[in-house]
């Protein structure tokens, strides 16, 4: 306290009696409140004449009991408020009525503040401080403008209307009265809703920001449960996300899977290693044959078993081991090839492959050979060996079967990018239809109806 | 979800990175220890887990 000076006398609720009814009313802004409504029987007086003089009477055929009781003091976003005014406002869009609800919040020293609810959907709104502008400048209403930019926020046009005042209690700083209009243009950019209402010499522009009830009903302490929410509103954050996020980091990933495999590709290259023909004989007796030694050496890496073949209209099965020359210790794998090749309808046609390859995974250095054992036909069984006749017989096609060393897997680099995919796009699908719900509502449907046109 | 979404990628890129790194395969094989060592000789003494072949593919 500065020495001298008395001190401040502290706030003081002024109370009175309603001029109708006789029920206690409090005035909680003190000189800024300019029409009080009595909760009880619905008077408005004029709040700056010193006898409260009634404005209008009439009785309300429904009342509303305001979830945000009026005289509740709460905090929201840092800001201790008193809930001080109740309203309900009404649009009619195409003959149905969409009403929604405005709290009027109030401190003395940071000044008016407004919540809004709509389907369960909450806005806490403060007046603008600055003049939004459009595109050419001047914000446009009549027609409104489709975008229009807020200290650097940019909003879209989602909708207008003309709204009515259906119901009012407590007090307010402008001179309210029930069925008073005003056109009403709501541009949006979720959580942010901005607001312009038009009267016959002024238009106020307002910022709206999307709150959950759960934390206005911390905030206020209230024992009441919250309506549940529905629907979509206009400026609900989309709890899905950006889509975009995904789709950038998706190609972000993709190019460092694809960063990853072309370092492999240039800095561990492949290397063949061995390398042999052989033939097969139908009637061989033993098919099986075994290569020479050769050597793997560095880290453990994959082996490519690459076999080419002459094949023609026949399968083949080769039964593979690759046999570590000084553990004796197996790796057994097959491979399968066919080839068949005719002309039908006068169109040649062909089925199959002659070659085909295998990896082995993670093979430690050291000496290995292979054994190959193929097993070949044309129907349904393998050729087998004839005793009557143990001529090997003319070849029947040849294979040549090449080892590769840090064969570099561009499947995986695929497969990377085939598993990352799906999540982006039904997240895009999915926020798109939460999008789509949202602007169903607005003047700017994304599907037009087609009697409209 | 984006969090999830880059955990679960850069997850991937670890799985790419080891895979090319150690040279994983997706290969259905069988280790085999002990193979005959007279199999250089006589490769018919071990017979692959893979043979007698039962399948015909066919073609048109």
């Amino acid at each position: 306290m500065i020495p001298g000076r008395k001190p401040a006398p502290p706030v003081k609720v002024k109370s009175l009696q309603c001029r109708a009814c006789g029920a206690p009313i409090e005035i909680r802004s003190g000189p800024r409140a300019q029409v009080i409504v009595c909760a009880y029987c619905d008077t408005s007086m004029d709040a700056q004449d010193p006898t409260f003089k009634i404005l209008w009477q009439y009785q309300q055929q429904i009342k509303f009991e305001p979830l945000i009781p009026i005289g509740a003091r709460g905090t929201l976003r840092g800001e201790l408020l008193e809930c001080i005014g109740y309203m309900r406002r009404t649009v009619t869009v195409e003959g149905i009525d969409y009403t929604w609800s405005e709290y009027l919040l109030y401190n003395p020293f940071k000044g008016y503040r407004w919540l809004t609810e709509f389907s369960g959907h909450w806005s806490f709104v403060k007046e603008c401080f600055a003049l939004p502008v459009g595109p050419n400048g001047m914000v446009g209403v009549n027609p409104p403008d489709t975008a229009v930019n807020y200290m650097g926020l940019s909003c879209k046009h989602f909708q207008s209307a003309e709204a009515r005042v259906t119901y009012c209690i407590g007090e307010f700083y402008w001179h309210v009265e029930k069925n008073q209009r005003n056109r009403v243009h709501d541009y949006v950019s979720p959580p942010y809703v901005l607001s312009a209402e038009e009267s016959a010499d002024e238009i106020t522009w307002s910022l709206g920001e999307y709150v959950t009830a759960k934390e206005l009903w911390d905030g206020f302490k209230l024992k009441t449960a919250p309506p549940a929410a529905v629907g979509v509103a206009p400026n609900q954050p989309n709890p899905l996300g950006n889509s975009r996020i995904l789709w950038r980091n998706f190609g972000l990933f993709t190019a460092l899977a694809f960063l990853i495999t072309l370092f492999f590709t240039m800095f561990c290259p492949s290397r063949e290693v061995f390398s042999k023909s052989f033939q097969y004989y139908a009637n061989e007796k033993e098919k099986a044959q075994v290569t020479e030694n050769f050597k793997i050496t560095g880290r453990p890496c994959n082996v490519e078993i690459d076999i080419s073949s002459s094949l023609y209209n026949r399968w083949a099965m080769f039964n593979m081991a690759l046999i570590n020359a000084d553990t004796f210790t197996a790796v057994d794998f097959g491979q399968e090839v066919s080839y068949y090749h005719g002309v039908e309808g006068g169109e040649s046609w062909t089925e199959g492959d002659r070659n085909s390859s295998a990896v082995v995974g993670q093979v430690s250095s050291g000496t290995y050979f292979l054994r190959v054992d193929p097993e070949s036909g044309t129907g349904n069984s393998p050729d087998t060996f004839n005793p009557q006749n143990p001529a090997p017989g003319p070849e029947v096609f040849s294979y040549t079967v090449k080892v590769y060393r840090d064969v570099t897997q561009w499947l995986y680099f695929w497969l990377v990018v085939g598993v990352l995919l799906p999540l982006p796009i039904i997240q895009s699908i999915r926020s798109a239809s939460f999008e789509n719900r949202r602007w169903m509502e607005s003047d700017h449907p994304p599907v037009s109806n087609s009697s409209e046109d | 979800m984006e969090r999830f979404y880059d955990y679960f990628g850069y997850g991937l890129l670890s799985l790419l990175f080891g895979a090319h790194l150690f040279g994983w395969s997706f290969l259905d094989k069988d280790v085999i220890p002990n193979v005959p060592k007279d199999v250089r000789d006589n490769p018919g003494s071990y017979r692959s887990v893979y043979r007698t072949h039962t399948t015909w593919w066919g073609g048109k």
